[in-house]
């Protein structure tokens, strides 16, 4: 199943890059170039060649981890993507934690409390979530907290003036905390906040929503009525009965969230001016960087396959529904 | 008619409801609301604040951001529901066709939609728009085909279930043909999720343009598209700061209008997946 997922995400990307009519060649060659120049690029990227044989050359690669060479800066590009990684990684950490740390619980309050005034306003906090513009919902934030109250900073990981870390783990907060140094930590700390509040926000409001109702469906089963007839609490049943029943459905939406969140990191990281694979991304859009692109898009699919593999596993060793 | 009595009995769901009608009004007839030509450049007005003149201010080239904003109200709801209604038109299509068929029609085409779906929705937008060419016709192309997959996956699960059902096996018994069952017994019983998917995918869409839009993906200039407008606003964030807030302002209540909405008729039409 893995397997032909992978083999048709490495046949769409190929398709991408070398059929649709955007011509990468075109790019390179610059404005009015002569068929020559044409030809001679297209060769020296073997583009004169059948397809199944580039397509072959293009999957032979791809399992060396090539992902070819960016166009704007002639390095390999899985170099570049590698060293942008850690950067989004650590942000998209820092959202997810973020996300599920306050989206789980308004969840559980928004369905306990159905129909009240708090599940109202936790459901209009929640469809807020899903509907403002990730980059809008940053620009905001910039305004407030940057320009008009001066407390956080706009951009990047870190002030210019003080130097990165140490790399142990390529997280600047984990390496600054292990490193000792007070100031760059709370500078780290600092610059992290508004790009992943504004990053988690999207998919908190996913989370909020589904815990909500796969709370509501637990709560409305035949154990919790029997359980409430038989005298055990409210809170005692929603504690230590609905709530597991209702956090194994909600898994495979906040897996799914971890996946979405590496895409809506390209928005975040344009806002924040965040040095991650997601900036790499636009400014490769911006200089028409085709192969930069397409590399980008086979890693990002790469890690969305795998972070859904892992969590099916989760689900698979904690219900043994899925086990029968 | 019904439908829309019960929508309007919810205060979310009315004050919505009527926001659309409004959003709807403004996309129609745009060209009669602007007070000035939402392309026409002005350089001696360029910046200026907010006030009674230009309600919201002007832009870098002195064009008028309200008349921008309420040009870019057809440009980026409409496209957003071209690109809705295309993926609809042909997922369902396919998906309902796989469906019927089966064998391994069915499964080269399940299996392609486990691949799309391999995808974060906004990189395989972005990587195909990309690839097609920045514009916003391919843009909504884009957009059509990263939400194919999941109205193929609703119409043949729909599919498969009706041509299972009882009346389908009696009429198939009566000597009916497959075109009349599926015309009279599979779209009808399709419809009613179709529809709510479409209503949920609405405001997606164009928060999708938008985006694309702001990555310079989208609408070229000087097409007066939300994304694009905020996009080029960005520079000017810290002194012209209502040049892109207005903007982003303008998305947010419309994705926001067509999400409850969409959740407002999914409640109503699909009792079961509501609470």
């Amino acid at each position: 199943m893995l397997v032909i997922v992978l083999f048709g995400v490495s046949i769409i990307t190929f398709l991408m890059a070398h059929v649709l009519p955007g011509d990468p060649t075109a790019a390179l060659a610059g404005p009015h170039p002569s068929q020559e120049t044409l030809n001679s690029i297209r060769s020296q990227f073997g583009l004169d060649k059948p397809l199944p044989v580039q397509y072959f050359k293009y999957l032979d690669n791809l399992f060396h981890g090539n992902l070819g060479t960016s166009i704007r800066s002639q390095q390999p590009i899985t170099t570049e993507i590698m060293a942008f990684f850690p950067a989004t990684l650590e942000l998209v950490t820092v959202a997810f934690l973020f996300a599920i740390g306050i989206g789980i619980p308004l969840g559980v309050i928004a369905a306990v409390k159905k129909n009240t005034f708090s599940d109202y306003i936790i459901r209009l906090f929640a469809v807020g979530g899903v509907s403002i513009p990730l980059f809008w919902g940053g620009l905001v934030m910039i305004l407030i907290f940057y320009a008009k109250l001066g407390w956080l900073p706009a951009s990047g990981r870190l002030d210019i003036e003080l130097s990165a870390p140490k790399t142990i783990t390529g997280f600047y907060f984990i390496d600054a905390l292990f490193g000792g140094d007070k100031e760059t930590f709370i500078n780290v700390v600092k610059h992290l906040v508004m790009p992943s509040l504004a990053l988690g926000y999207v998919q908190l409001a996913f989370i909020v929503r589904q815990v909500r109702s796969s709370m509501l469906d637990a709560l409305s089963q035949d154990y919790y009525l029997t359980g409430r007839a038989n005298g055990l609490s409210h809170k005692f049943l929603v504690v230590r009965y609905a709530l597991r029943n209702a956090l194994i459905p909600s898994i495979t939406i906040i897996g799914l969230s971890f996946g979405s969140l590496l895409g809506g990191a390209v928005v975040t990281e344009t806002v924040f001016d965040w040095p991650g694979m997601g900036k790499y991304v636009t400014d490769s859009i911006l200089g028409r960087d085709f192969p930069a692109i397409m590399g980008f898009t086979v890693v990002i699919a790469l890690a969305y396959v795998i972070i859904n593999l892992l969590v099916d596993l989760l689900v698979y060793s904690l219900d043994p529904e899925t086990r029968k | 008619m019904k439908a829309i009595r019960q929508l309007i009995r919810n205060p979310f769901t009315r004050g919505a409801f009527f926001s659309l009608c409004v959003i709807a009004f403004v996309g129609i007839f745009s060209p009669f609301l602007t007070p000035y030509g939402p392309t026409d450049a002005k350089p001696a007005d360029r910046l200026l604040a907010p006030g009674h003149l230009h309600y919201f201010g002007t832009d870098e080239l002195g064009r008028d951001i309200f008349s921008r904003i309420i040009a870019g109200t057809r440009v980026s709801v409409g496209i957003a529901l071209i690109a809705i209604l295309l993926s609809a038109l042909v997922g369902t299509f396919i998906g309902s066709f796989s469906g019927f068929i089966g064998r391994w029609i069915d499964q080269v085409i399940m299996r392609s939609t486990d691949v799309l779906l391999a995808f974060p929705t906004l990189v395989l937008a972005l990587a195909l728009s990309a690839a097609l060419g920045p514009s916003i016709m391919n843009a909504a192309l884009a957009i059509a085909i990263v939400k194919l997959p999941i109205y193929m996956r609703l119409a043949r699960t729909q599919a498969l279930t009706v041509s299972h059902t009882l009346f389908v096996k009696a009429a198939r018994t009566f000597g009916v043909s497959s075109n009349w069952i599926v015309r009279r017994h599979i779209v009808p019983n399709l419809l009613t999720p179709i529809i709510v998917q479409i209503s949920l995918d609405i405001g997606d869409a164009i928060l999708l343009i938008a985006t694309l839009g702001f990555l310079g993906l989208g609408a070229q200039p000087p097409t007066p598209e939300w994304g694009a407008m905020i996009s080029t606003g960005w520079n000017y964030l810290l002194d012209q700061w209502w040049y892109p807030t207005f903007t982003g302002a303008a998305i947010f209540i419309a994705v926001i209008v067509f999400n409850i909405l969409g959740d407002g008729i999914r409640d109503l039409l699909d009792p079961k997946a509501g609470e």
